[in-house]
C-alpha cells in the first residue's frame, strides 16, 4: 500500500430487507447483512483507498485506530440491528388488497424495503458515529383487464421504519382507496398530447426527478472541476426567476434521506444549488473540493464500504415559492399536462437537453385535472426550462426515490426529492411509441 | 493485505466441514468467491488518482432438506464461518427449491492461477497512457476508469462434485462530455498481461464525434440502415436477453420456434467462453457446469436458449453452462461472449450508416424494444452525402434482427454493451424505427 498517513476510515454495518407482495401473501426477496471498512491515506498523486469485508470472525484491520477498533467491535454487533417482522407487514398488505377489491380493484402489489446502517467514519482524531434508516412502501393498484383503460397507478410512502409503516394502515388504506376510484374516474387513458405545452409539477411527486437529473447531477463537484455541464460553466450567472431556488440538504430530515455528517465524517451542509434564480454551488466531497481549492460540503456519499467516495445528491429539490397551491399554479393553465411521474431518458450534462420518460401525467383543461394519458416523453434544455418556470407554490413536500441514483459504476444509492407546485410556461410533449 | 484462500485450501476446509457437520438429508452446496479488485480513477485535468483496492472471500450456502430449501450468504474468513453459514441456511429452509444435479458434471479445476497479478503501477500507467490518447480528441473527459480483477469462483456439493475456475479481467472504461451528449467507450481483456491497447476506442470515439458535428437532419427509411458496433451494441445485448432461458420461458411463440428457421439466413449467434477476442475467460458456469461453446441460432434457425438448471427444468431442457450468480444470488442464466458470427457483406452503395451512440440511462425500459440515441451520415453512390441525427430509435428486438440483410467482418467485443461482440450488421428497408425524425 502507497499509503503517506492515514486520512480517513469508513466502518459500515448495514442491513437491507427487503419483501414483496403479490399474488395475496408476502415473500420476503432480500435479506443482506454486510461489515466493512474502508481506510483512506494520502499519497502525492491523490487518495488510496483500501476496503475490507468483516466476516463475523475476522479482526479489525491494523490500519484503524485504536479507538476505532473499539468502536467497531459494537457497531458489529448482530443484535443492535434486526430484520423487520414478516408478520405485521403480511396483515397489513392483506389489508390494504382488501381495501382496492373493496373499492373495485383487481389487485395489488407492494414492496417494502428495509434500510438500516450504522456507521462510524471521518479523520482518526474527529470522527462521527450514527445511524441512518429509513423504510420504503410501494404500493401499484390495478383496475380492469381492459388495454385501453388507465390499468395501474403507483405510489411510494416512506417512513422512519416498519412500525411507523405497520402503524399507519388507516391512512395507507385511504390512499387505495383513492387510487383505485381515482383509476376507475377515467375508463380510458387519453392520448398524450403533442406540442409545446404548459407543464405543472404536483408537490411531492415523482416528476421531482427532473431537478434531480437537470439541477443536481450537473452541480455535482466533481462534473464541475472538470467544467463538465452547462452549469459548471454558468457559477455566479442568472438562469431562473427570483422565486425559484434549488438545494441539496442532507439535513432537512422532514420524511426525506437525511445525515448530520457524509460519508467522510464531514458535517453535512445544505447547499443551494440554484439561489433566487443564480447559479450558487457545487456539491463537494474531499477530493473534489481539493481540486477546487474550496472546503467541503459534506456530500462526500459511498454506495458502501466497497466504493470509494463521490460528491453526490441527497436530498434534492425545489425551495417552497410565493405562488399558492397546486388548485392556484392550475388555475391559468387553458391546456397542459400535470406530470406526477418521470423517469430520466438522457440528459446532455453540457448542453443541458434532458428528456424524460412520461410514466403518469394527466390533463389539464381550463384549470382543472382531466383523464389520465398514454405514456410519453417530456424534452427541452435546461437553461430555456428554468427560465420558463413561471411559477412555484407554497406547498412542498418531500419524496423518497425509489431506484436510488447511479454513477459511474457505483450505485445505485438512495437519495430523496423534495418538491411544491412548479408551473412551466412550456415543455415539449411528444407521445411515446 | 491478508492472502486469500487458494482453492485446494477451500476444498480440504469444506472436506472436513462435511464431516463434522453431515451432508444433510438432500444436499447441501457451498458456492464461493475469492477475489480482490482496483480501481483507478484519473482526473486527467488535475492528475490525481483516486485508487481503490479490496476483496475477500464470499460464500454463498444452499440446502436441500426435507423441510426444504434454505440459503445463506455472508463473507468469511474461517471455516467456523462457513459453519455458520451452513446452520443459517438449514434453519431457513422452506418448502420449494429445485436441487441441482451434478450427474455427468464434468468436475473443472486443473487450471491453476492465470498469470499476472493486480498492479496499481500498470494501472496508473494505463490511465495515463489513455489520457494521453485521448487529448487529441479535444474532449471533456467526464472519467477515465482502469480496473483489474482477479479470483476464483468454486462449487462444493456435499455429493464431493468439486469445481473451480479462475477469472482474471483488466479493463478501462471513458465517458467524455459534447454538446451532443456523453459518449462512453472501452476495451475488456481477460488477462493481466499484455496491453490494453486504446487505439480501437479511441478511433470508434473519433468516428463518433465526427458523426456528431454538422447539421442535424432526418434519416430516409427507405435506404439500407447499417449499425456500426458501437450503435449495434445495445440491440445485440437486446437479443441475449431475449435468448435467455429464463426470458424465453415467457415467450411461449419463441420456445415453439426452437429449430425453425425464423430469421435470414445471415445471422447465427455463438457464446463462445473461451473466445480470442472476448471479455471473458470461463471454464465453468456459476452452477459448476463445463461452459462450452453454445451457438443459439445457425444461418437463421433457432437452435435453442441459454440456461442455468432451474431455467432448463422449465423448459424440459438440460443445463448448457450458462448460470451466472450476480453479486452472489440464485443461478440465473447470463451469458460468456455473447456474440453475432462475423460475415463478408459489401456495404450498399446507398444506405444510412449509424456510427455513433449517446450515452442514455437505458436501452431496454421496455422489455424487447431498444432504444437508442444514434448519428451518422447518409451515403450516396458509396460517398458521404449529409449527416444524420442525432436520431431516436426504437427497435423491438426480434423483429430488427428479422431485417437483417448482413453481417460485416469486424467483429468487436464491447465492454459498454454488457461484453456483447457484434460486428457491423446491415438492416433492408423499409425499417420501422419508431422516431425516425431528428432529435
Amino acid at each position: 500500500m502507497a499509503s503517506e498517513r492515514l486520512e480517513s476510515f469508513f466502518l459500515e454495518h448495514r442491513l437491507l430487507t427487503e419483501a414483496s407482495h403479490s399474488g395475496g401473501t408476502l415473500r420476503l426477496t432480500r435479506a443482506e447483512r454486510e461489515v466493512g471498512c474502508s481506510v483512506e491515506s494520502s499519497t502525492g498523486a491523490g487518495a488510496h483507498h483500501v476496503w475490507y469485508p468483516l466476516s463475523p470472525r475476522a479482526p479489525a484491520p491494523d490500519a484503524l485506530p485504536a479507538e476505532a477498533k473499539s468502536a467497531l467491535r459494537r457497531l458489529r454487533a448482530p443484535e443492535e440491528m434486526t430484520a423487520p417482522l414478516l408478520e405485521p407487514l403480511r396483515e397489513l398488505t392483506l389489508a390494504l388488497e382488501a381495501t382496492v377489491r373493496q373499492a373495485g380493484g383487481t389487485s395489488l402489489e407492494a414492496l417494502v424495503h428495509d434500510s438500516q446502517q450504522r456507521v462510524i467514519c471521518g479523520p482518526p482524531d474527529a470522527w462521527a458515529e450514527g445511524e441512518r434508516r429509513h423504510c420504503i412502501l410501494e404500493l401499484r393498484v390495478s383496475v380492469g383487464t381492459d388495454k385501453q383503460r388507465p390499468s395501474q397507478l403507483w405510489r411510494p410512502f416512506w417512513f422512519p421504519e416498519p412500525g411507523a409503516l405497520v402503524a399507519a394502515q388507516a391512512r395507507l388504506r385511504t390512499a387505495c382507496e383513492e387510487m383505485t376510484r381515482s383509476l376507475q374516474a377515467w375508463p380510458a387513458l387519453a392520448p398524450c398530447p403533442e406540442g409545446d405545452l404548459p407543464v405543472v409539477f404536483p408537490p411531492g411527486a415523482a416528476s421531482g426527478s427532473f431537478f434531480h437529473e437537470v439541477c443536481g447531477h450537473p452541480l455535482e463537484g466533481d462534473v464541475v472541476a472538470r467544467r463538465g455541464s452547462y452549469l459548471a460553466l454558468r457559477l455566479g450567472e442568472r438562469v431562473a426567476e427570483e422565486f425559484v431556488t434549488v438545494t441539496d440538504d442532507p439535513t432537512e430530515g422532514n420524511s426525506s434521506l437525511h445525515y448530520a455528517f457524509d460519508d467522510e465524517g464531514q458535517p453535512a451542509r445544505g447547499t443551494a444549488l440554484v439561489e433566487r434564480g443564480v447559479v450558487g454551488q457545487p456539491m463537494l466531497s474531499r477530493a473534489t473540493a481539493r481540486i477546487l481549492g474550496q472546503e467541503t460540503n459534506g456530500h462526500g456519499r459511498r454506495v458502501s464500504f466497497r466504493h470509494y467516495p463521490l460528491p453526490r445528491m441527497t436530498h434534492t429539490g425545489v425551495a417552497a415559492g410565493p405562488h399558492g397551491t397546486l388548485e392556484q399554479l392550475l388555475a391559468p393553465v387553458g391546456r397542459g399536462l400535470l406530470v406526477q411521474h418521470l423517469v430520466p431518458r438522457h440528459m446532455n450534462l453540457l448542453s443541458g437537453d434532458f428528456s424524460f420518460f412520461i410514466l403518469e401525467a394527466r390533463e389539464i383543461r381550463d384549470g382543472s385535472l382531466g383523464p389520465l394519458i398514454g405514456p410519453g416523453v417530456l424534452s427541452g434544455n435546461g437553461l430555456q426550462a428554468l427560465r420558463d418556470i413561471e411559477a412555484v407554490g407554497g406547498d412542498r413536500r418531500n419524496l423518497f426515490a425509489t431506484r436510488g441514483c447511479r454513477k459511474l459504476d457505483h450505485g445505485p444509492l438512495a437519495v430523496s426529492f423534495t418538491q411544491p407546485s412548479v408551473r412551466f410556461r412550456q415543455l415539449r410533449i411528444t407521445p411515446a411509441r | 493485505m491478508q492472502l486469500l484462500p487458494a482453492p485446494h485450501e477451500v476444498l480440504q476446509a469444506i472436506a472436513a466441514l462435511w464431516g463434522r457437520t453431515g451432508r444433510g438429508s438432500d444436499g447441501a452446496e457451498v458456492y464461493v468467491r475469492v477475489g480482490r479488485s482496483l480501481t483507478i480513477d484519473l482526473d486527467p485535468a488535475s492528475g490525481l488518482l483516486q485508487e481503490n483496492l479490496g476483496g475477500g472471500s464470499h460464500a454463498t450456502v444452499r440446502v436441500w432438506t426435507t423441510q426444504g430449501f434454505g440459503r445463506a450468504e455472508g463473507w468469511w474468513s474461517q471455516v467456523e464461518e462457513l459453519e455458520e453459514l451452513l446452520a443459517a441456511a438449514r434453519a431457513s429452509a422452506s418448502p420449494g427449491g429445485v436441487p441441482p444435479v451434478q450427474e455427468g458434471y464434468e468436475a473443472i479445476g486443473g487450471d491453476g492461477p492465470p498469470a499476472g497479478a493486480l498492479s496499481a503501477e500498470r494501472a496508473r500507467a494505463r490511465a495515463l497512457q489513455w489520457a494521453r490518447e485521448l487529448e487529441p480528441l479535444g474532449t471533456r473527459i467526464q472519467a477515465l476508469l482502469v480496473q483489474q480483477s482477479l479470483g476464483w469462483c468454486g462449487l462444493f456439493h456435499s455429493s464431493g462434485f468439486t469445481a473451480h475456475d479462475w477469472m482474471a479481467r483488466e479493463q478501462a472504461l471513458v465517458r467524455c462530455e459534447t454538446p451532443e451528449g456523453a459518449l462512453v467507450d472501452g476495451v475488456a481483456a481477460p488477462r493481466l498481461e499484455g496491453a490494453l491497447d486504446p487505439s480501437r476506442a479511441t478511433t470508434r470515439l473519433s468516428t463518433a464525434l465526427e458523426a456528431l458535428r454538422g447539421e442535424r437532419s432526418a434519416l430516409d427509411p427507405s435506404l439500407p440502415l447499417v449499425l456500426r458496433p458501437p450503435v449495434a451494441g445495445p440491440l445485440v445485448s437486446g437479443l441475449a436477453w431475449a435468448l435467455r432461458g429464463d426470458v424465453a420461458a415467457a415467450a411461449p411463440a419463441l420456445t415453439r420456434a426452437v429449430g425453425k428457421k425464423i430469421f435470414p439466413s445471415v445471422l447465427s449467434v455463438r457464446d463462445d467462453p473461451r473466445h480470442p477476442e472476448g471479455t471473458v475467460l470461463r471454464a465453468m458456469d456459476d452452477e459448476g457446469r463445463k461452459a462450452a461453446s453454445v451457438t443459439s441460432i445457425e444461418s437463421g434457425r433457432l437452435l435453442g436458449f441459454f440456461h442455468s438448471h432451474a431455467s432448463a427444468a422449465r423448459l424440459g431442457a438440460v443445463s448448457n453452462g450458462r448460470a451466472v450468480r450476480a453479486d452472489g444470488g440464485e443461478p440465473s442464466p447470463g451469458n460468456f461472449n455473447f456474440h453475432i458470427v462475423p460475415g463478408s457483406a459489401s456495404m450498399p452503395a446507398d444506405r444510412t450508416e449509424l456510427t455513433c451512440r449517446v450515452e442514455t440511462f437505458t436501452t431496454m425500459r421496455q422489455p424487447g424494444v431498444v432504444s437508442l440515441l444514434a448519428a451518422g451520415w447518409e451515403y450516396r453512390g458509396g460517398a458521404r452525402h449529409r449527416h444524420v441525427g442525432p436520431l431516436e430509435l426504437e427497435l423491438p428486438v426480434l423483429a430488427t434482427f428479422r431485417q437483417l440483410q448482413g453481417v460485416g467482418p469486424d467483429l468487436s467485443f464491447l465492454p459498454t454493451s454488457d461484453g456483447c461482440g457484434t460486428p457491423t450488421l446491415i438492416l433492408s428497408p423499409p425499417i420501422w424505427l419508431g422516431d425516425s425524425a431528428s432529435k
